[in-house]
């Protein structure tokens, strides 16, 4: 196996984290892995491990570099040397590139805490409406028609308030 | 549990950013600028009375007062263009402008309380954004300078005493095993993960996916575990080993009480060990000492705040032990000592 860092040397270095349930691995040859091991020691540092793998995401040879973000000018280069958004449509233009990096260094792919009322609007509303069709599922499930009967009335004012 | 002063206080900090400006990395002055205005009129709209203070107006002594009491950060401290902090009266909430991110909503309780802390800030953050357009993405949520941050933004510590962990050893082992569980443990004050004064600051590292309120009852958990066996292990001391602890504890107080000078670190280890004498009443005081306090009023920076001029190293920690011996003796009773 080949070193997932450098992609040159033999891998022999194995590091396996599980952060919040979700297992990433990674390979590591013998110069990648001294590179590293000022981290390990000093345990598992997030901001670290973040730029080494935004590093290696933005380093695959399949990859090549296009303009920009247009309104504040960050280039990729520049994102990839500092790792911080320069504006809010940053993220627009690096999403794609940056989902799996996201991923793997929180383990999960998608916001499900506070929403602010204005930036949100109509997204709050569908969001809750997704909820609450969790909701209706679980009751049926559960045989509680009642309640079923309750919130399919709600989720219908809410899609007729939209 | 609470009242044994191992949880010490609870922090809930949120990472805002304006979507019409670009974020600190890449903005101008003007641009910061404008940040700062527009935060402190939608705070100024309503009576919570907040104290605005530019970094740039700041003397490098307040500056680090205000970093020991962890009103600012560092990077804030450093900020050389528009870095400012709104204080509440109260000093319990700051919002730090022109740090990492736009806005630094950061609260403040003592004990294990955050779920109150992320009650005030989720307020603050909401009147703040009455009156600002927040970068907000619909997969991802709160647009943060650091993808690490993404998400909620949230960051919740809570920092923790660990005197009779320390002491027998069992620190390194406990904490390297909540840190397989997605949460970070540093030092408070010291560099790094290393420690002054056995205080501990336990976080959640992630911030997105899961909700601010599983975030926050996670690691309320985790608190209360670690404090559990830290009173365990308070027991265990009591019971099997009680000479060799009151002597510790005796010792630690002989010195902070008739030494002529004294480091930080030194300072922080010997207080913190009358800090777990008194818990375990072994050591008796009159009034209500308050010997975290103590803690951080012995800081560098806090030393030169309160004494009001320019000090050599040695003249600190003169002054330091000379602080410390006044709160003392000050709450001295007959059997202090028993």
């Amino acid at each position: 196996m080949l070193c997932s860092e450098c992609g040159k040397n033999e891998a022999k270095v194995h590091v396996t984290q599980i952060i919040n349930g979700k297992k990433t691995e990674s390979h590591l040859c013998e110069e990648c892995a001294k590179k590293h091991q000022a981290s390990f020691n000093a345990g598992f540092s997030m901001e670290s491990l973040f730029s080494a793998m935004l590093n290696n995401a933005f380093s695959t040879s399949a990859y090549t570099p296009v303009k920009g973000c247009s309104k504040c000018g960050m280039t990729y280069d520049e994102f990839r040397s500092t790792g911080k958004f320069g504006c809010g449509e940053c993220i627009d233009t690096f999403k794609e590139r940056l989902m799996p990096v996201i991923n793997s260094i929180q383990g999960y792919d998608s916001h499900t805490g506070k929403i602010p009322k204005r930036a949100g609007g109509s997204f709050k509303v569908k969001k809750d409406i997704e909820k609450l069709k969790f909701q209706l599922q679980q009751s049926i499930e559960k045989e509680e028609y009642e309640k079923a009967a309750k919130i399919r009335d709600k989720i219908r004012e809410m899609e007729n308030n939209k | 549990m609470e009242n044994m002063g191992i949880v010490i206080t609870s922090r809930i900090r949120l990472a805002r950013n304006l979507k019409n400006y670009r974020f600190p990395v890449k903005m101008n002055r003007e641009e910061g600028q404008k940040v700062v205005q527009e935060v402190n009129d939608a705070i100024d709209r309503t009576n919570l009375n907040y104290e605005l203070k530019n970094m740039k107006d700041l003397s490098d002594v307040e500056k680090n007062s205000l970093m020991e009491n962890h009103l600012i950060s560092p990077d804030l401290a450093e900020n050389k263009s528009e870095g400012a902090v709104l204080l509440s009266p109260d000093r319990k909430v700051s919002i730090m402008l022109n740090e990492e991110d736009h806005v630094r909503i950061q609260t403040l309780e003592s004990g294990l309380a955050l779920n109150e802390c992320w009650d005030l800030g989720n307020k603050i953050d909401d009147v703040i954004e009455e009156s600002v357009d927040y970068a907000f993405d619909r997969d991802l949520g709160y647009v943060t300078s650091c993808p690490t941050n993404i998400g909620t933004g949230m960051r919740a510590s809570v920092m923790i005493h660990l005197p009779a962990l320390s002491i027998t050893n069992q620190t390194d082992k406990l904490l390297y095993g909540v840190s397989q569980l997605g949460v970070a443990v540093r030092g408070v004050y010291g560099e790094g993960t290393k420690s002054m004064g056995h205080l501990y600051q336990i976080s959640n590292q992630g911030t997105l996916g899961v909700s601010e309120e599983t975030l926050i009852d996670k690691i309320t958990q985790i608190v209360k575990q670690i404090a559990d066996k830290e009173e365990k292990t308070r027991e265990y001391l009591k019971n099997n080993n009680s000479d060799e602890l009151e002597d510790e504890v005796y010792r630690a107080y002989g010195l902070l009480t008739n030494a002529k000078k004294m480091t930080t670190e030194e300072a922080m280890k010997l207080i913190s060990l009358i800090k777990l004498g008194k818990e375990m009443k072994i050591i008796d005081f009159a009034g209500n000492i308050d010997l975290y306090e103590l803690m951080t009023k012995i800081q560098p920076g806090n030393l030169l705040y309160t004494t009001g001029k320019e000090m050599l190293p040695i003249e600190r920690d003169k002054r330091r032990v000379e602080i410390i011996k006044g709160e003392l003796l000050n709450n001295q009773t007959h059997n202090n000592i028993k």
